[in-house]
């Protein structure tokens, strides 16, 4: 096991974490907005496996809290969460369809992440709009699929083939 | 196989505990979890200010090219505003010296200006729970939580969390944003509150009380940090419910807050 690739998703991750807060929050086209943080994350589990996609999301988040929002500790423990599922998911098998599990994954992510978020929001008494939440199930991981697309070679480019996970057009079933 | 799960299990349980114990500590001891989060935004300026420099013009020509297919509604509205506004310019000069006369025969005191700092806008996030901004100022520059930050097309926010060197800037249309505020024409007093959906609407006005679409509504003289008569946004919709003794009224924000540059943050 090398060091040096995670450390390096690591940096990757928190320079990503801080673009999403900077740049890519203000390009919403037709109301549909990216998570770069969640996306690196599922790539990260994908790549380093469970407990490096577990720990990132945890560390990630928290600085997220800190900086943005409203109650820490909320987002460290639903990207945990995102990591963990996302190595999970790898692991039960989608992985047999590469392309196909990128999409699932990426999707199945998405939908977690956010009706955690919708469920710790109604317990923290903000109100939760069902129909709302709706909608955004549904229109929500199409950016965020497209975007896993882009932001996989990036991360993968640092591991040099170590992943757990291989780029689906690279060999057959 | 087992192993594995194992320690996949005990993963979760050491991050749950974890996440637990740090939202337990930043509910019940508020004042020491402020402190780090003001060191976070300190260390982290720097890069972020590199990467919103670096990366604000490809923000500017998306936004361009979203303008563009408007642009002809909005040539006519601006106008359309510019001809009703040259109307007025010559009735507010003479009403304005008029006023400034009659304020010093009568002994009431002049209007008070108010000092302002610019800011860079160096980070801005938006979800449905909340709609926050981050400046590059801070309290080495005179900038304390509660002041309110501007432009020259209105009301921006409120100032939440003051660091060293930057500060977290709470947007009138977050969820939990409420401004006194004060309806420009009939002068009633309200609260300008944002929502979930991102709109912002003006609270607790009686359903008796006249309100017009159009009307501009301003911060009121209540508030101790923010000064009156900061334009806020005009009435864009009114309507009345049986269950509420409320008019709801949605106010559309003067400022676009995804474009937002630079902004003055009101000192004193």
């Amino acid at each position: 096991m090398r060091i040096v690739p995670k450390i390096l998703h690591f940096l990757i991750l928190i320079i990503f974490l801080i673009l999403q807060i900077s740049f890519l929050e203000r390009l919403e086209l037709f109301g549909l907005s990216f998570d770069l943080v969640m996306v690196t994350i599922i790539c990260i589990s994908m790549i380093d496996g469970i407990l490096y996609g577990t720990f990132y999301g945890f560390i990630s988040g928290l600085v997220f809290d800190l900086m943005l929002g409203n109650i820490v500790g909320v987002t460290a423990f639903i990207y945990a969460i995102d990591g963990f599922a996302a190595s999970n998911f790898v692991n039960m098998g989608y992985n047999k369809r590469r392309i196909l599990a990128f999409v699932f994954v990426t999707f199945l992510i998405t939908e977690i992440n956010l009706i955690l978020t919708s469920i710790i929001r109604y317990i923290f008494d903000l109100n939760v709009n069902l129909v709302d939440i709706g909608l955004e199930l549904l229109k929500r991981p199409i950016f965020n699929i497209a975007l896993i697309f882009l932001v996989y070679p990036v991360i993968r480019a640092g591991s040099k083939g170590e992943d757990t996970f291989e780029f689906g057009y690279k060999e057959k079933d | 196989m087992l192993n594995k799960k194992l320690r996949n299990a005990i993963i979760l349980s050491i991050i749950i505990f974890l996440c637990l114990l740090i939202v337990t500590v930043s509910l019940r001891d508020s004042d020491k979890v402020k402190g780090i989060r003001a060191k976070a935004l300190d260390f982290f300026r720097p890069i972020q200010e590199k990467i919103h420099s670096f990366f604000y013009p490809l923000i500017k020509a998306v936004n361009t090219v979203k303008d563009y297919f408007g642009l002809i509604e909005k040539v006519r509205a601006l106008e359309e505003e510019n001809s009703r506004l040259l109307k007025d310019y010559s009735e507010n000069i003479n009403l304005k010296v008029e006023n400034n006369a009659l304020r010093k025969l009568l002994g009431v005191k002049q209007r008070n200006k108010f000092d302002t700092k610019l800011a860079k806008v160096i980070g801005f996030y938006e979800s449905r729970w909340q709609s926050e901004a981050i400046l590059n100022v801070g309290r080495s520059d005179g900038v304390l939580e509660g002041m309110g930050v501007i432009t020259e097309k209105g009301l921006v926010g409120v100032v939440i969390l003051s660091s060293n060197s930057s500060c977290r800037v709470r947007l009138i249309n977050d969820p939990q944003s409420s401004i006194g505020a004060r309806v420009l024409s009939s002068r009633k007093v309200g609260m300008v509150e944002g929502s979930l959906d991102k709109k912002v609407y003006l609270k607790y006005i009686p359903k008796d009380d006249i309100i017009f679409r159009g009307d501009i509504v301003i911060t009121s003289e209540y508030s101790k940090l923010l000064p009156p008569e900061i334009v806020i946004g005009r009435v864009k919709r009114v309507s009345v419910s049986k269950q509420s003794p409320y008019k709801e009224i949605e106010i559309e924000p003067f400022v676009d807050f995804r474009e937002l540059e630079y902004v003055l943050v009101v000192t004193r």
